[in-house]
C-alpha cells in the first residue's frame, strides 16, 4: 500500500541497499557535513520531509520565501539548504553534475547528485521566513551563519544510522510510525511538539488535546493516541538533557498517567528555528508524514522573544488549512486553582485572582534546587527520572552544561561501510 | 512609587525547612504552585542586573513570574545559609559583596 505523505505523494525512503553502498561511494568526493545538515538528511531520506527528496534549488527557495510554497505549489514554510564555502567548493572542484559522498564524522552517510550551485541573500530569508533580520533571532542567526553557496539535488542514505541508547526505541520513521499506528488501531492521532521534561501542565495539554480530537468518535475501544513527538536537536546550555526529555516523556506512560493504548513517544531530529507562525506550518507538515491527524497548537508556537503575537501561528495555519492533510486542535493553557485544588484550563476556571500558572522556567529552577514539587505540579516518577537521568547521561545535571555538551554520547552515528 | 523587586525563589524542602524552624524564620515560608514551600529573597533592580552578570546561567522570568531562576545550585545553597546566619531574607547585598570578591 503506498503511503501517501504531505503534498500528495508517496513517501518512500531514499537508502541504498547495503550490498550496494561501498561501491556507489567509491571514488566520490567526500564533503563532510555537520549535524544540522546531518540531521535533515536522515529527515529527507526517511520521508519526514516528504516530498522533498534533497536540498532545495533557487526556485524553490524564491517560492518559499515570497509564497510559502515549493516551486510545484505544494506548502512549505521553511527552506532545507545546504551550504558550503567557496573554498571548500573550490578544493573539492566541485560543479554542477557532480555526485558527492557526504560524510559525517568521516564516515559516509549520503550521496548528494549536484543539480544546482547557487547564493542567495541571506537577510532576504530572514525576512521572509522569520519577520525579521535581527541578528539576536535564533532563526536568523542560524541562517547568516550559512556559508556562502547553496548546493541543490537530491540525497540518499547509504547507510542506515545507528542511533544509540536511550533513544533507539524512540526512532520511528514515518513508515514504520504509520504500521505501528496501524497495528494500535487509532483512527486519529494527535501531536505532541515538545522539547521538555513534562510538568503536569503538559500532561494536561496532551489529555485536553486528546480529549478534542475524540471528539465524535465512538469510545467502546480506544481510536485516539498522543503521540509525543520529541524534537532532537542543536542543544543550547541550560536546555533539559535530551535524554531527560524523551525518557520522562515516556514516563508519562510507563507510570499510568497515559497507556500503551493512547500515548507513545517518539522524536524528530530537527534544528529549532524558532520562526513562530512558519515553524508551526512546518511542524504540521513534518507531522503529516508521519502519519497524524491532528496537531497541538498552544500559544506562540515555536516563537521567541517577542517576535510574534500568541495567535498568529494559529492564523497563518488558517490560510492553509485546505491544503494540509492534518487538523489542528488549538491549546488553551492549564495552571494550578488553589481553590478548585486541581488542574485546570484558563478557559474553564473563574477563579482568576487565585490562579497558579506554571512557569518552566520556575519549573526549571526547582528541578535545579533538587526539591520535590507536588505531584499535582510534576508527577514523583517524572522527578526521579529527571534526577536519574542528571546522574547517568547529565555528569550530575538534567541541564546541558560544556561538560555535556564535550562528553555526551551522540544519539546517532554512522557505521562503517561493509566492503 | 516604590521601587520594583525582584524575588529569588528558594523552594524549601524538610531538611531546609527545620533550619529555618531553628532561625525562628519559618514564618517568612510562603506556598507557591499547589502548596510547595518557597522563601523569597529579594533583588532591587541593581541587584538584579548584577546577579545575572555574575551568574550566566540565571535567567530573569520576565513573562509569568517576574523571579530571578536558574541560579546554581550551589549559589542558592549559599544564599540560604546567608539566610539562616543572618535570620533575616535582606542579605543580598552583603551577599553581593561576597560574591564578587
Amino acid at each position: 500500500m503506498a503511503e501517501i505523505g504531505h503534498g500528495g505523494k508517496e513517501i518512500r525512503e531514499r537508502i541504498l541497499a547495503p550490498e550496494e553502498a561501498a561501491a556507489r561511494v567509491r571514488g566520490l568526493p567526500r564533503v563532510p557535513v555537520r549535524s544540522q545538515i546531518a540531521n535533515e538528511i536522515i529527515d529527507i531520506a526517511y520521508g519526514w520531509f516528504c516530498p522533498l527528496e534533497g536540498f532545495m534549488g533557487k526556485e524553490d527557495v524564491d517560492a518559499v520565501c515570497s509564497r510559502m510554497r515549493l516551486k510545484d505549489g505544494t506548502v512549505w514554510s521553511i527552506p532545507i539548504l545546504f551550504d558550503l564555502s567557496k573554498e571548500e567548493l573550490a578544493d573539492h572542484g566541485i560543479k554542477k553534475g557532480d555526485t558527492l559522498c557526504l560524510t559525517y564524522h568521516d564516515r559516509p552517510m549520503a550521496v548528494m547528485e549536484v543539480r544546482e550551485i547557487y547564493s542567495y541573500d541571506k537577510a532576504a530569508i530572514c525576512q521572509a521566513v522569520y519577520g525579521t533580520t535581527e541578528e539576536k533571532h535564533p532563526g536568523c542567526a542560524r541562517t547568516y551563519a550559512y556559508k556562502d553557496v547553496f548546493l541543490a539535488g537530491p540525497v540518499t542514505l547509504v547507510t542506515r544510522p545507528v542511533i544509540n541508547p536511550p533513544f533507539d526505541p524512540y526512532f520511528i520513521p514515518p513508515l514504520e510510525m504509520r504500521k505501528r499506528f496501524r497495528e494500535k488501531g487509532w483512527q486519529r492521532i494527535v501531536a505532541h511538539q515538545t522539547r521538555n521534561v513534562p510538568h503536569t501542565g503538559h500532561e494536561w495539554l496532551m489529555k485536553g488535546a486528546w480529549f478534542q480530537t475524540y471528539a465524535e468518535l465512538p469510545i467502546e475501544k480506544p481510536l485516539v493516541g498522543v503521540l509525543v513527538n520529541a524534537i532532537i536537536g542543536e542543544k543550547r546550555k541550560g536546555d533539559y538533557i535530551d535524554e531527560a526529555i524523551i525518557l520522562t516523556q515516556d514516563e508519562l506512560r510507563k507510570a499510568g498517567y497515559f497507556g500503551d493504548h493512547n500515548h507513545m513517544t517518539s522524536l524528530t531530529f530537527w534544528d529549532m528555528r524558532y520562526a513562530g507562525p512558519r515553524e508551526a506550518v512546518f511542524h504540521a507538515i513534518l507531522r503529516t508524514n508521519l502519519g497524524l491527524t491532528h496537531h497541538m497548537f498552544g500559544r506562540d508556537h515555536a516563537g521567541v522573544g517577542t517576535y510574534y503575537g500568541p495567535y498568529d501561528a494559529h492564523r497563518l495555519l488558517a490560510t492553509v488549512q485546505d491544503e494540509l492533510a492534518i487538523t489542528p486542535v488549538y491549546s488553551m493553557n492549564w495552571l494550578y486553582c488553589p481553590h478548585c485544588g486541581e488542574i485546570t484550563s484558563e478557559g474553564l476556571c473563574n477563579h482568576r485572582d487565585e490562579w497558579q500558572k506554571f512557569s518552566g522556567t520556575v519549573i526549571r529552577s526547582i528541578v535545579q534546587d533538587g526539591v520535590k514539587p507536588p505531584r499535582l505540579i510534576f508527577r514523583p516518577e517524572v522527578f526521579d527520572l529527571v534526577m536519574e537521568c542528571a546522574e547517568k547521561y547529565g555528569f550530575g545535571s538534567p541541564f546541558v552544561t560544556d561538560e555535556y555538551l564535550a562528553k555526551r554520547t551522540p544519539v546517532f552515528t554512522i557505521p562503517a561501510l561493509e566492503a | 512609587m516604590a521601587e520594583e523587586r525582584y524575588p529569588i525563589n528558594i523552594w524549601v524542602n524538610e531538611e531546609r525547612y527545620e533550619k529555618l524552624k531553628a532561625a525562628g524564620l519559618a514564618d517568612l515560608c510562603e506556598e507557591m504552585l499547589a502548596g510547595m514551600k518557597v522563601i523569597r529573597v529579594h533583588a532591587d533592580e541593581a541587584q538584579k542586573d548584577a546577579i545575572l552578570r555574575l551568574f550566566p546561567t540565571a535567567k530573569f522570568d520576565s513573562a509569568t513570574t517576574k523571579s530571578i531562576e536558574l541560579l546554581p545550585r550551589e549559589v542558592k545553597d549559599r544564599i540560604f545559609d546567608k539566610v539562616v546566619e543572618r535570620k533575616s531574607v535582606e542579605i543580598l547585598g552583603e551577599f553581593l559583596q561576597e560574591a564578587s570578591r
